[in-house]
């Protein structure tokens, strides 16, 4: 009996440690599992911090470039072709009649010259937007568009126009020239409306075309021609807003929305 | 004593019918039709072994000897847990080693056989030989998915193997020494096949837990 009493406290040890190697065993792989969720999010965060870096640099290359050819054109093309201007006009004063006609032809040809370059100079340089902001970096967009006669295009602010980190709005600008030229290239449609949104917390920007659309298509020459849409999404995707498309026989409508929840303004 | 000896029949009568548990939860993915390559045997076996405790139970109530039906169980058993790692596990050295183990399984239950030649007394030594593959199986099987989490994230705890594995290692650690002393023990102390049937409930639970989860 005492030798059966042994073997039941045995048994019953068994079972007992039993439960423990099941509640060891649970508790060590949750312990890995944590640990391994921890790893991989440091790993994402190390790699969206990296993205950011080369995005970073890359904007700022692109920013040093733009300015310097803008100012290239502003300063040295600009000036020459005001020379060629005041050249043609010194030769038209002593000429007459089809020829004069012809030279002033040039002269106004040369004069519209000019004024494209410097739009184009205007366009391309970040200067407006870092004196005057984006709503006004955008409604020069505007301007030259409908001053191309392409499509006609209009912009409505709400809220109270705001200024806010250089960086992010760069990005912005240009992720919304990126959309406007889409549009411009192939919606087919004739109007084009921004709508800028801004409130404590978010900025939104609503890029509406009634153009005939795309088709969430590989197919589709909108989405498949160069690395438009891609990078929009990661430049999207690096200063960490929202990128939503809704396209439909009747238009395209782009939304880029930021947060500032955590960020400074 | 008599409380104790109404109290193991009842937890007896209980670990039998808590199999329809997870047999119930079962359900889910059947109804989802998200049966897997786990999920499906498991309810098979679950089924067999349900429709076997319910034989046994009767020829119980009939005073007649159901040893056999265990006997005919075990083989069944053990090739049913064997055969799920079987399936849901893809490295081919612990594929091999299961059909190993069953087939050394087969060899020694068929000396047992011919060597008692008869079955008038509880499977002891299958059982002890059953219960150390799959405590083996199951410790694998951990020690893999451990080595898993930390590559990629899974949440282990919406595996169903996880608690497969958690269930197995669990009931047949616990039952190890009740199975190698049973024949001796129960002779002397009856109401001690109780703390099986308290492993058995606990295990069960642990079983339905696995057909809960979202099976991938």
């Amino acid at each position: 009996m005492q030798s059966e009493i042994s073997t039941l406290y045995i048994v019953i040890t068994s079972a007992f440690f039993g439960l423990l190697l099941v509640i060891f065993v649970i508790s060590f792989l949750l312990i890995t599992q944590k640990r391994s969720f921890k790893y991989i999010e440091n790993i994402a965060e190390m790699k969206k911090q990296y993205e950011s870096a080369i995005l970073k640099s890359q904007i700022e290359v692109q920013a040093q470039t733009l300015q310097h050819i803008s100012e290239e054109i502003h300063d040295n093309i600009g000036q020459l072709l005001q020379t060629t201007r005041l050249n043609l006009i010194n030769i038209n004063r002593n000429l007459s009649g089809e020829q004069a006609q012809m030279i002033n032809e040039t002269k106004e040809i040369v004069v519209d010259i000019s004024a494209e370059l410097r739009h184009l100079s205007k366009s391309i340089s970040s200067k407006r937007l870092a004196d005057f902001g984006l709503a006004e970096a955008i409604n020069y967009q505007i301007m030259r568009i409908n001053k191309s006669n392409e499509m006609s295009a209009e912009m409505v602010i709400t809220g109270e126009n705001k200024k806010f980190n250089p960086e992010i709005e760069l990005v912005i600008f240009r992720m919304v020239q990126e959309v406007l030229n889409n549009a411009i290239k192939h919606s087919r449609g004739s109007e084009i409306k921004v709508h800028l949104t801004f409130t404590e917390q978010s900025l939104s920007i609503v890029i509406a075309d009634n153009g005939t659309g795309f088709t969430n298509n590989t197919s589709d020459k909108k989405f498949s021609d160069g690395s438009g849409l891609f990078s929009l999404k990661e430049k999207a995707k690096n200063i960490n807003c929202d990128l939503n498309f809704v396209s439909n026989s009747e238009g395209t409508s782009v939304t880029i929305t930021k947060y500032f929840k955590n960020e400074t303004y | 004593m008599i409380l104790l000896d109404i109290s193991s029949k009842l937890l007896s009568r209980i670990s039998l019918f808590s199999i329809a548990l997870p047999l119930i939860c079962s359900l889910y993915p059947l109804i989802l039709r998200r049966f897997t390559s786990y999920s499906r045997p498991f309810f098979i076996l679950l089924l067999i072994t349900f429709i076997f405790e319910l034989f046994a139970l009767y020829l119980n109530t009939k005073k007649s000897s159901n040893l056999y039906v265990y006997f005919i169980l075990t083989y069944i058993e053990c090739f049913g847990y064997s055969y799920i790692y079987y399936k849901n596990i893809t490295n081919k050295k612990f594929q091999f080693l299961i059909g190993i183990c069953y087939v050394f399984f087969l060899i020694f239950s068929a000396f047992y056989i011919i060597q008692i030649g008869s079955f008038n007394h509880f499977n002891s030594e299958m059982r002890v030989i059953e219960s150390f593959s799959l405590i083996v199986f199951s410790m694998i099987y951990l020690y893999i998915l451990s080595n898993e989490i930390s590559k990629k994230p899974i949440n282990i705890l919406q595996t169903p193997m996880f608690w497969y594995s958690i269930g197995i290692l669990f009931y047949f650690t616990a039952n190890f020494f009740m199975f190698l002393f049973y024949n001796r023990l129960t002779l002397i102390i009856p109401q001690s096949w109780v703390l099986h049937s308290v492993v058995n409930i606990l295990c069960n639970c642990i079983f339905a837990i696995s057909f809960l989860c979202k099976a991938k």
